[in-house]
């Protein structure tokens, strides 16, 4: 059965090679609407696919992705390669640990101010991580336990704000801050916030959704 | 006479030292082409950019790569410059640089997969499992070591968008489903649509149209699915039948793996979106 889906595997790179190749040869023959015809009736099990990248490149042209731009939405699309990568190849990807002797910090002073380096806003950042903004603003304010924070999320979190996730540990490890627009009037007392779990801010967040909730409790 | 190589020494390996400065040897590519077995190249300006980058010291061969330069600007690597040297120091054991490469390439992905799903009518669902899907797919074919893998760095965005378009296609939504008899109602005769369409596509065909024809392209085929666009690109551009009889006679219809009737309802459809594009409707 083993080496039936060896086989299998091998088959299957093979054809997706010849598919390759054949859509190669015809991007590299200039692939006009009329060659289309030709390389259709010349590679028949291949028609769809020559169909489909004549037809996108009639649409879109050559340079297509000069109009592309960069969003929230792009960065979500982003994070979701590395994470398949960190999957696939976990001894490429950066370690999560606390700070080593050795690693080099660069200090973060503000969360929000590292998203707003990236093009995001706080909501934006919210979205792109698929939690509510409210508890993006309690990580900015340093209102959730670090050691409550799942491992995944700590390197969405550096991914999606363009640090590492030493520089997210070192940051979110930091007392909390006062909350903005805070008096400091001789008769108030600033207070700041309690930290609470990860779990517990997600779970009673009434903005959360539910599949917000499974995809980081889980 | 036989020579004997002589003894390896850390300190004066010029191998080793080379290597600390620059000076990579250019792996060639070894995958031949099935009609004449010429062995395929990469594009001009690729090779240059890898043999260039091959002969800088580590420090700013990694800077460069790893540039966020803007499309156009004559400094950015490729994406098959990107990927060779994605290989190349995963093969040399450098995770971290083949890391930081992998995710400069990652964010371009995800332009162009932003832009190709915008065209689709994909539940979120199924567009976030294309996404996974997909990249799996590309981690897999970059980090195997064959000639299988080696069109990567021909045509780098050939081999994705197949990808891409395969996944996209299993899942695409019963949206495309064909029109039942019962609910076609068209607003026009078909000689008045047909007429309306040459007159539509003469605007924006060929094959080498400029930025302002493009522009023109775009904005009228926005409104329709990629079935329909397709539909009219094989029938109307690249000249194919609805479909044949002829088993050897290839058809818009054979070409998309449909029925010569769900042709006919693409390009029903197509039609009038198009029409009513020009009337300014969309």
């Amino acid at each position: 059965m083993k080496i039936k889906a060896m086989d299998n595997l091998f088959t299957t790179i093979i054809n997706e090679a010849d598919r390759d190749e054949v859509l190669i040869e015809f991007a590299l023959s200039g692939g006009s609407a009329t060659d289309t015809a030709d390389w259709i009736s010349r590679h028949p099990a291949h028609a769809s696919d020559i169909a489909l990248f004549a037809a996108d490149q009639w649409v879109c042209g050559k340079d297509a992705d000069a109009l592309a731009t960069s969003n929230a939405q792009t960065a979500a699309i982003a994070t979701v390669g590395m994470d398949v990568l960190r999957r696939m190849r976990p001894q490429m990807a950066p370690a999560v640990a606390p700070t080593a002797a050795n690693v080099v910090v660069r200090p973060l002073n503000s969360l929000l101010a590292a998203a707003k380096a990236q093009g995001l806003d706080a909501d934006d950042a919210a979205a792109l991580l698929d939690i509510p903004q409210p508890l993006f603003v309690k990580l900015h304010r340093r209102l959730i336990a670090l050691e409550s924070i799942p491992r995944d999320f700590i390197n969405a979190l550096a991914s999606a704000v363009g640090r590492t996730a030493d520089e997210i540990a070192a940051y979110l490890r930091q007392p909390p801050t006062l909350a903005a627009g805070a008096s400091f009037r001789a008769d108030d007392t600033p207070t700041v916030g309690t930290q609470e779990s990860f779990a517990d801010a997600l779970r009673s967040d009434p903005e959360a959704m539910a599949s917000q909730r499974e995809k980081w409790l889980n | 006479m036989t020579t004997v190589p002589p003894m390896r020494d850390a300190e004066n390996d010029s191998e080793n030292a080379q290597q600390m400065r620059g000076n990579w040897p250019v792996r060639p590519l070894t995958r031949a082409r099935r009609d004449g077995g010429a062995i395929y190249v990469r594009e001009t300006e690729v090779e240059r950019q890898v043999r260039e980058l091959s002969a800088l010291p580590d420090r700013i061969r990694k800077e460069r790569l790893l540039a966020s330069a803007a499309w156009g600007d004559s400094q950015r690597a490729r994406e098959e410059t990107l990927v060779y040297f994605l290989r190349e120091y995963t093969v040399r054991g450098e995770d971290g640089t083949a890391w930081e490469i992998a995710e400069a390439l990652s964010k371009r992905i995800a332009l162009h997969i932003q832009r190709a799903m915008r065209r689709w009518r994909l539940t979120p669902e199924d567009e976030k499992d294309c996404v996974q899907d997909l990249y799996a797919a590309l981690w897999e074919a970059l980090f195997r070591r064959d000639e299988t893998s080696e069109f990567w760095e021909v045509r780098f965005w050939v081999c994705l968008d197949r990808r891409l378009w395969n996944l996209i296609e299993k899942r695409q939504a019963t949206a495309d489903a064909e029109v039942r008899p019962g609910d076609e109602s068209p607003a026009m005769s078909d000689n008045e649509m047909e007429s309306g369409l040459e007159r539509i596509l003469s605007k924006m065909s060929g094959t080498d149209a400029g930025p302002e024809a493009l522009a023109l392209r775009r904005d009228a085929l926005k409104s329709l699915n990629e079935n329909e666009v397709r539909a009219i690109y094989l029938v109307y551009i690249a000249g194919l039948p609805e479909e044949s009889e002829d088993p050897l006679r290839p058809s818009a219809a054979k070409a998309l793996g449909v029925t010569g009737r769900s042709i006919r309802n693409y390009l029903k459809r197509a039609k009038e979106k198009l029409t009513a594009w020009e009337r300014g409707d969309n």
